[in-house]
């Protein structure tokens, strides 16, 4: 009985999230109150980079074709094992820097910062290992610039994404925007104009359609709610000043969601007005893991990030963070997100062994699928709105994916989740860094 | 403004989706009563079941007939299980042959067709006691049509026939063995009517009191006998009337379990209130009857058609 209210009460809460997730993106409009452009910041793109070597082109490429003028690009080689700042140096041609670093954020030591005497807007830090949140923040310290952007290294800034984001830190209270991350492997053609294919692998099209959910839908809610959960690490952009107010980054697995609920807790002290945003048409492209075994080691490296947040911050929700977000965090992503994996996932057997809830658990399972299946169409109807436009070839391709999508890879990524979950308990420091590919090949990419 | 118009339209596509869950939800929650609390074993004798808007077999007016020519005895049908013939399995077989209790769909079909087609009515247990007690006269052509223990069964294939050819029945109920909740219907097991089926089937059944929990038997000086033999008076007397209260007050009729009765349970089922009972003697019952004896035909498995029309005759 108590697991029938529970089913339902879950159920209830997935529909509202759902419905916030369908009405807000499609009725939200960005455009509207478009900022005048009255101060042009300056820009630090931080990328930390341990073993890069064969990605780390992808983030220079994109840099360099940005249209943004005041800009900088820091690399920083967190003591890289292979061949990482070798290359760099042959692409680049580095000369000495001596720049001042700012010491007041704790990272490993420095051992030499460059300059690139080819891009003289490109710098490179090279220390001592301490993972991708001591490399921010060494990045931060040796910034100078008011608005510091935290990029991957396999990532590609769009062209006019530095300059949407100088956009929206018009507004005064925007302290942190979110960038809007797609999947580099379903975009082809000449890298200043891509086009979206759906003619990729099926893992890469799960991803994909994820990625655009995720960030059309799902992000564009929270922004307007204030309750963005996550800054993607591929790519978000915080004011300088901000950053050391709350310490910079934290040293954990997570260190991305880390930094926004850090901000949320900011806002929530300073009771002031301010906001962390999201900006959808400040584009990145990143490149997703192509298999499964990758993919397994991320979502359980993500899972892992989140339960670690979720038990760091035990003490904050309702009071240090707002509500909404506290709502958000805690129901949207613990309990539909984390905890409704678990019975989702053994569904099947409680069937088997008990056959008196069948009937209720089988409605709500098909209430879900269509409720999956109605966001995925909203989510190409919106991303259309947005310019991403799918052949008719691409959207039967996308339609006929759809069942797909819901009971093969959902339901994988729904084990990955569980097995997240256990295993952060478990081993919840290992890291398992993404095996990357580098296998980008868009037209414009070699002249860099 | 198309951009608007598409927007909304998808909204309300999401919006009847929505709805359309909602009502589905509330349906299946409402039809299988899932929400319903749901006793471990027995129905807890201090909870009634909710009968609700359905009538009383006691209350049931009893309809004048013309009569032509009058009958002089009543057969009384007496079902237990109504099973679809390819729902029977190895589990409802008893040392290699069909459980003789299980009549199939089939038979019962055309037993009911039989009946509808030669004109019989069928009574209501007060018309049945009005002829009895020589209160009334009926027509020749009458039958009591009675089921035994309350099988959910009776409700999933007996009911819709019935229903058809517009006839009444009498439900001899376990009240114990009724349900809250509505379960899926698994015909290779026992299983009950949920009292919301005992709702819906109103309009057909009667519900009248085959004992609370008393259909057992045990042994005693090595004899299998009927609870209502071998328990105390004290239990007996118990058990009948929480079976009463359960059925809302209703005590025009009681089936005896196993057709086991003595002197001392006919004093007993007097004494609760009941107006008549029943056994499972073979033969059609008459005013000559004792009233707390009557005889009904039991309806087995292997009854052919030829037989059943000769017990009606």
């Amino acid at each position: 009985m108590l697991f029938t209210y529970f089913a339902l009460g879950i159920f209830m809460a997935f529909v509202i999230f759902q419905s916030l997730y369908i009405f807000i993106p499609l009725f939200k409009n960005e455009k509207k109150k478009l900022n005048e452009v009255t101060k042009n910041y300056t820009f630090s793109v931080i990328v930390p980079a341990y073993n890069e070597e064969k990605v780390i082109r992808h983030c220079l490429v994109g840099f360099l074709y940005s249209k943004y003028k005041d800009a900088e690009l820091i690399i920083v080689n967190d003591g890289s094992t292979d061949n990482t700042l070798h290359y760099l140096n042959k692409l680049l041609a580095f000369k000495v820097c001596d720049r001042k670093i700012d010491k007041e954020l704790k990272y490993q030591y420095i051992k030499n910062t460059y300059q690139s005497l080819k891009f003289p807007n490109i710098y490179v830090i090279d220390k001592v290992n301490g993972g991708k949140a001591d490399a921010l923040n060494a990045g931060i310290g040796f910034s100078q610039n008011e608005i510091v952007v935290t990029l991957d290294a396999d990532s590609y800034l769009q062209k006019h994404a530095l300059h949407e984001i100088n956009m929206k830190f018009q507004e005064k209270d925007v302290i942190a925007c979110g960038g809007n991350v797609l999947i580099a492997q379903a975009f082809t053609g000449d890298i200043q104009n891509l086009k979206p294919t759906f003619k990729v692998k099926g893992i890469i099209k799960f991803q994909f359609l994820q990625y655009l959910t995720a960030f059309y839908l799902h992000k564009r809610a929270q922004a307007s709610i204030g309750a963005i959960t996550v800054i993607a690490g591929a790519f978000g952009a915080f004011r300088r000043e901000t950053l050391f107010s709350i310490n910079g980054f934290r040293k954990t697995i997570g260190e991305d969601m880390d930094i926004t609920l850090k901000l949320h807790k900011y806002i929530k002290e300073t009771k002031s007005k301010q906001k962390v945003a999201f900006v959808p048409t400040a584009i990145c492209y990143t490149e997703c893991p192509s298999t499964l075994k990758d993919m397994f080691k991320q979502r359980v490296r993500w899972q892992k990030a989140f339960i670690d947040c979720l038990v760091h911050y035990r003490k904050c929700y309702f009071h240090k963070f707002s509500i909404r977000f506290s709502l958000f965090f805690l129901v949207d992503q613990f309990i539909i997100g984390t905890l409704n994996a678990f019975p989702f996932v053994i569904t099947p057997f409680l069937i088997l062994y008990n056959q008196s809830n069948v009937l209720l658990l089988l409605l709500l399972g098909l209430g879900a699928v269509m409720l999956f299946m109605y966001q995925s169409l909203t989510t190409i109807y919106v991303t259309h709105l947005h310019g991403i436009k799918f052949s008719k070839v691409d959207l039967a391709r996308i339609i006929l994916f759809l069942p797909f999508e819901i009971f093969v890879y959902r339901m994988i990524n729904l084990s990955f989740v569980v097995y997240g979950t256990i295993s952060y308990f478990y081993k919840s420091q290992s890291w398992d860094k993404l095996e990357r590919s580098g296998n980008i090949s868009w037209k414009g990419v070699k002249r860099a | 403004m198309k951009e608007l118009i598409s927007k909304i339209s998808v909204a309300s596509g999401f919006l009847i989706l929505l709805s359309g869950l909602g009502w589905g939800l509330g349906f299946v929650i409402n039809e299988y009563e899932i929400l319903a609390k749901e006793h471990e074993g027995l129905l807890p004798s201090n909870q009634r079941i909710a009968l609700e808007s359905c009538e009383d077999g006691s209350k049931r007016i009893v309809r004048t007939f013309a009569v032509q020519k009058a009958a002089k005895d009543i057969p009384i049908l007496t079902y237990h299980r109504i099973v679809d013939e390819k729902d029977i399995v190895k589990k409802h077989y008893i040392n290699g042959k069909v459980n003789p209790m299980i009549v199939t769909k089939a038979d019962f079909k055309k037993q009911m067709t039989y009946l509808k087609d030669e004109g019989y009515i069928t009574l209501s247990l007060n018309e049945l006691h009005g002829f009895l007690t020589r209160d009334i006269s009926l027509p020749e052509k009458s039958v009591v049509i009675t089921f035994d223990d309350g099988y959910k069964d009776n409700f999933i294939e007996a009911y819709p026939i019935l229903k058809k050819y517009d006839f009444k029945a009498v439900n001899f109920i376990i009240t114990g063995a009724i349900s809250n909740k509505v379960h899926p219907y698994t015909p290779e097991h026992v299983q009950y009517f949920g009292a919301k089926e005992l709702r819906k089937g109103c309009d057909v059944f009667e519900y009248q009191s085959h004992t609370y929990s008393f259909h057992k038997r045990e042994k005693k000086n090595g004899v299998k006998t009927s609870y209502l033999l071998s328990k105390s008076k004290d239990d007996v007397v118990n058990d009948i009337h929480t079976s009463i209260f359960q059925l809302g007050g209703e005590r025009l009729g009681f089936a005896y379990p196993y057709g086991e009765y003595s002197p001392e349970s006919i004093k007993i089922i007097k004494q609760a209130g009941f107006k008549m009972a029943f056994t499972t003697e073979d033969r059609a019952a008459s005013p000559k009857d004792h009233i707390y004896e009557i005889p009904r035909f039991q309806i087995l498995y292997n009854t052919s058609l030829k037989e059943f029309k000769q017990l009606v005759k």
